[in-house]
């Protein structure tokens, strides 16, 4: 298994992600899915794993993001593939160049673990027809199982159809969901495992909350 | 000038004493409410915005209350100036706040651009707006904000310029800012965040058109007879609940939000 780095959510999926999966987090904008990302990256950093962080947004802004979750990126370094300041830019409008960029990636470092967090689903599927998004997806997923690798997605609840969503998870081995509840006069971020390769179905909802160390779980109700 | 109100207006006045902060406070609780669950600063501010709106349209409807044109309820107004300044101040400050939050969603909107494009490289243009609407501020508050609450008819001609020159700079500034968010909300692929800035505009219009309606009718009638000090009234009490009411929509359209269900469909 795969830590996804934060400990209460391991215990949730029996002790991280699977191994070669892809996995997918929903939510609404403004939630938090992208800290799943950063506490993904970071713990692979420091467990000396390779990680790719892929982004429509420059570098910068997301480095600004990740101070916000306490987590510090300083030390060790994802490689970026970024609309700006990263390593490979990141160009929304040419699927092909991604593909092959993370191919390449995925090629050079063949026998250790990998880590992709891909931010920019929903940009993608705005500016693209949503069946070339799922043919991209279907390769893309592809071809990382054949390395050492977990990836790790996130889509925008609220800003795609529900048909187009629904589509998209089939894709995934994992969908992990965020979302906004209203309880009484209470709004709740709750957490629920849709679906993991290799766990039982959980139905049931955790509240959450992220911290200066990571993020707390606990049954809702 | 009236000088004993009618009970009908003193009931208007009342309502719209309990009703606007009530609702305003509704609209403020919704809108920290949902910030507290959320987590990304963008988000967060623009709530925190709305919320900030609303109470500041309820405390610029309280104020106007209390430091009426005219001692509607005398008990209160026994010394009105206090809530003259106030309303003077609150009323040359609304298009700062409105600004701020224009600010805020623009560069939300910026963020929710698929291609994240700056409209009109907003990250410049807004200092110099900045600093444009300041300026404005500063020239009504030299010019004549002293208390009790100057009207315009009241005041000298460098008064009545430097309120022309200040409130000009500032709506202004108000129509360029209106402007690129207009562009900016055009580009943003978030259809939640648009619908958000629908009913935020549609409040903002509201508050505009009935001040203008107001003044209008306060200009040609002065309050000098009941039915128009009736109508004043009666409009008073509708243009900012349902202004307040509007920002409560926009808070509760800005994230989806979802109820609690156990079923499996859900």
């Amino acid at each position: 298994m795969v830590s996804s780095g934060l400990a209460s959510l391991d215990a949730l999926i029996a002790d991280g992600y699977p191994e070669k999966s892809a996995i997918l987090v929903v939510g609404p904008p403004g939630i938090g899915k992208e800290a799943l990302g950063y506490w993904f990256t970071r713990t692979g950093l420091v467990q000396g794993d390779f990680c790719l962080y892929v982004t429509r947004l420059p570098v910068r802004e997301v480095l600004q993001d990740v101070k916000g979750f306490g987590i510090d990126f300083q030390q060790k370094v994802p490689l970026w593939m970024a609309g700006e300041g990263g390593q490979i830019k990141m160009d929304v409008n040419d699927l092909a160049s991604l593909s092959f960029a993370i191919k390449d990636v995925l090629k050079q470092n063949a026998g250790r673990r990998i880590r992709i967090v891909i931010d920019a689903l929903s940009s993608l599927l705005m500016l693209n027809q949503a069946e070339t998004i799922y043919k991209f997806l279907t390769q893309l997923l592809a071809d990382v199982k054949q390395y050492e690798a977990v990836l790790l997605a996130t889509v925008e609840e609220g800003m795609h159809k529900a048909e187009v969503l629904a589509a998209m998870q089939q894709l995934f081995d994992g969908v992990v969901e965020l979302r906004l509840y209203e309880e009484g006069l209470r709004v709740l971020p709750l957490l629920r495992i849709r679906k993991m390769r290799g766990v039982p179905p959980q139905p049931g909802y955790f509240n959450f909350s992220f911290t200066r160390t990571g993020m707390m779980v606990s049954v809702h109700g | 000038m009236v000088n004993s109100p009618s009970t009908l207006i003193e009931i208007f006045y009342v309502v719209g004493i309990i009703l606007q902060p009530a609702i305003g406070g509704y609209t403020a609780y919704w809108s920290l409410a949902i910030r507290q669950a959320l987590r990304v600063s963008f988000y967060r501010r623009q709530l925190l915005w709305v919320g900030s709106t609303s109470l500041y349209a309820t405390y610029l409807l309280v104020t106007y209350y209390f430091a009426g044109p005219e001692p509607f309820i005398p008990s209160v107004l026994a010394s009105n100036s206090f809530f003259s300044a106030l309303n003077g101040i609150s009323f040359v400050f609304f298009p700062v706040v409105l600004l701020i939050w224009a600010d805020s969603s623009i560069q939300l909107a910026r963020r929710s651009d698929p291609l994240l494009r700056d409209p009109f490289r907003w990250n410049r243009t807004r200092i110099l707006l900045w600093v444009v609407i300041v300026f404005g501020v500063v020239v009504i508050a030299v010019t004549g904000l002293t208390p009790p609450y100057p009207r315009i008819s009241d005041q000298n001609i460098s008064s009545i310029l430097g309120y022309s020159l200040g409130f000009s700079l500032q709506y202004v500034v108000l129509t360029v800012a209106a402007v690129v968010l207009l562009v900016g909300a055009r580009r943003s692929g978030d259809e939640n965040f648009r619908r958000s800035l629908r009913w935020y505009g549609l409040g903002i219009a509201i508050i505009v058109a009935g001040t203008l309606g107001n003044f209008v009718l306060v200009t040609g009638n002065p309050l000098a007879d009941t039915p128009v000090n009736f109508a004043w009234g009666l409009s008073q009490n509708i243009i900012w609940p349902l202004a307040t009411v509007t920002l409560y929509k926009c808070a509760r359209s800005l994230v989806p939000l979802s109820r609690i269900s156990l079923t499996a469909s859900d």
